[in-house]
């Protein structure tokens, strides 16, 4: 397999497309932070009333320097008044979402040059050279995805130096969450790694490199469609779309020395929809004893599987709160980790029982 | 004389359709194995099963620590790559660390000054001559060539005739050649095997079958006792195949049969020469 490698790495340093898809890389890191080089803050209110009339019973705001303000901007809540909350989507872009928007791209044109490269496998014959010389068919697959991989290694290692680079040159954004920036990056890694090894499965299916090239940029945005906002979100700290329906929900004020707190008073609950699915419920019974205006309270989650997702995605979508990271890149990595390995076998076995014409 | 490889009872179906059919041949030892057939034969497929491309259902190929080096189909190349490029990617696939050989083989299939010009660009002959190249590379003990002179033009088949000549002569390496241009492989084959529908008809050497050969002819006549009479007279050596089919083993000719037949008083109704070339012998064979 190290002489398959050996000769990939030959073929493909010597090959224009390579140098193309490497300044693809850069330019998609260095685009990205210029298009969305306009700092903001993720607001999140929960508010009565409408227009000018509104009250604010709590005000949420995150930016990369201060990762949550918390305030109380209200009056007197009257529990009758139906309450709203609002999740706003600005462009507030933290440096590690930047990272992630950047990958979008970089995946594109990394699936659409892997089918490039592996498909003259087939499309030339040389495939016939490797098995002829005594590596096996799973050895020459094994080694596709290994470069493949690197690749991927490559083009993220690419994206990162260039971010930190044109941060440090331009000024820019402090890499806020780095534990879940990690996972983040880890887990798309992983999803795109399986994405990676069912375009080479294909490869080996089909033999045909129109196939291998069409069909990769589809399941590329696929994965970009379903799995890369997830993660932006999550990576981040942009709000997500919304919309949620607060219950029987009710404030009292509290004060102390300095400040007026608007705190939960009773139990409540809280129901999240997406497309209209119903697929969380947040039970919260009472309000934090120890410190009054903590939002961490003690609280029952029900967690309610959408209809909406598919396979297989609803596997990886489950978790809709935008405030619970590294559990849900653990989710995402495990998952994602068994897919990419399962495909593997698959192609595996693909590989093997295909006959070279 | 000593086998470099053996091929057992290899059977190969695709869905209900027979490909090979226990197929055994051995390949001797510093030999040009001549593989003959017609087009569906199973000569590529035997080929493949060979150089492990693809897998017989039943069946063994033994090859020892022999190395193999193939030319099987069209050749097979980096297209974007440069001649030197392509070999040089072929020496790592070969585990090869020393790239010495590479301006040699070159020289030898006559790619030394094409440059960084891509493969993809070459002449047909040139890739057939890159093809070669690369199935030399790392002095394989055994090359297989499919139909390698298919499509090149006389000059081209020549060189390629002359490529596989010295290297057979330098270096003894074993050549298993199929095409269909029978002549041109009975230039340089020292053995051949005959298939057909999948199963080896013949196994022969270049010396048996010109031993075997010599002119014949066929005389198909009202009464052969006759003639053969008049054949006796003559010195004539050959063959009573029926009353009226004769096999003559002997110069004649066709003004010659007819006076023989005169002379006996019979009718001359057909006579026929029998080609003995390597196509003659395979049309013979596979025709009955």
């Amino acid at each position: 397999m190290t002489r398959c490698l050996k000769t990939f790495l030959y073929t493909m340093t010597h090959d224009l497309t390579f140098y193309i898809i490497v300044i693809v890389s850069i330019l998609a890191f260095v685009a990205t932070y210029f298009l969305i080089n306009t700092d903001g803050a993720f607001d999140n209110h929960i508010y009565i009333g409408e227009g000018d009339s509104r009250i604010y019973l709590e005000y949420e705001k995150e930016d990369p320097s201060i990762v949550v303000k918390n305030g109380s901007m209200g009056q007197t809540y009257s529990p009758v008044q139906p309450i709203f909350e609002q999740n706003s989507i600005d462009n507030s872009f933290g440096i590690n979402n930047l990272v992630v928007t950047a990958m979008i791209y970089i995946f594109l044109a990394h699936t659409v040059y892997q089918a490039s490269f592996f498909g003259r496998l087939y499309k030339n014959g040389v495939i016939r050279n490797y098995i002829i010389a005594g590596i096996s068919k799973v050895k020459v697959f094994a080694s596709c995805f290994i470069l493949s991989e690197l690749l991927l290694i490559l083009q993220f290692a690419l994206g990162i130096a260039v971010t930190a680079l044109t941060c440090a040159i331009k000024g820019g954004y402090m890499i806020i969450w780095w534990p879940s920036f990690a996972l983040c990056l880890l887990a798309i890694f992983l999803i795109l790694s399986f994405v990676s090894v069912c375009v080479l499965a294909l490869m080996f299916l089909s033999r045909n490199q129109l196939i291998t090239l069409i069909l990769p940029v589809v399941l590329g945005l696929a994965a970009v469609y379903y799995f890369t906002p997830e993660m932006i979100r999550i990576a981040g700290n942009q709000p997500y779309e919304a919309d949620i329906e607060v219950g029987s929900r009710a404030y009292t004020l509290l004060t102390d020395e300095k400040n007026e707190y608007y705190v939960d008073s009773d139990s409540f609950a809280e129901k999240l929809y997406v497309n209209g699915e119903l697929i969380d419920y947040l039970d919260k019974s009472k309000p934090n004893p120890d410190y009054p205006g903590d939002l961490v309270r003690d609280s029952a989650r029900f967690f309610i599987k959408s209809n909406v997702m598919s396979f297989p995605e609803y596997l990886l979508m489950f978790e809709y709160d935008a405030f619970v990271r590294d559990g849900v890149m653990t989710q995402y990595i495990v998952i994602s980790s068994c897919y990419t390995v399962a495909m593997f076998a698959v192609g595996c076995i693909i590989a093997r029982k295909r006959n070279l014409n | 004389m000593e086998n470099i490889l053996t091929v057992n009872n290899i059977c190969k179906s695709y869905g209900k359709k027979k490909v090979l059919d226990d197929v055994s041949i051995r390949i001797p030892k510093g030999s040009i194995y001549g593989l003959i057939g017609k087009n569906g034969a199973g000569k590529t497929t035997l080929m493949r099963i060979i150089t492990s491309l693809q897998e017989p259902q039943s069946g063994s190929v033994e090859l020892g620590k022999a190395r193999i080096g193939a030319l099987i189909d069209s050749p097979a190349f980096y297209a974007n790559l440069s001649a030197k490029e392509n070999m040089t990617a072929h020496f790592k696939t070969l585990g090869l660390t020393s790239y010495d050989a590479i301006d040699e083989l070159l020289k030898l299939v006559k790619l030394d000054d094409t440059g960084s010009k891509a493969a993809g660009k070459f002449s047909f002959g040139m890739k057939q001559r890159l093809g070669i190249a690369i199935a030399l590379s790392g002095n394989p003990d055994i090359v297989l060539m499919d139909e390698p002179i298919n499509g090149l033009d006389p000059q081209g088949i020549i060189e390629i005739r002359e490529i596989i000549l010295d290297i057979y002569k330098q270096k003894g390496t074993t050549f298993i050649i199929s095409s269909h241009l029978l002549d041109e492989l009975s230039k340089i084959a020292t053995d051949y095997a005959f298939i057909d529908h999948g199963r080896i008809i013949k196994e022969i050497s270049a010396k048996e079958l010109i031993e075997g050969s010599g002119k014949s002819y066929s005389a198909t006549v009202s009464d052969a006792s006759k003639v053969c009479k008049v054949l006796d007279d003559e010195g004539k050596r050959y063959k009573l195949i029926s009353d009226k089919k004769i096999r003559i083993e002997d110069e004649m000719t066709l003004a010659g049969m007819s006076d023989i037949a005169e002379r006996c008083g019979v009718e001359l109704i057909e006579f026929t020469e029998h080609d003995t070339s390597l196509e003659g012998y395979f049309i013979n064979l596979v025709e009955g």
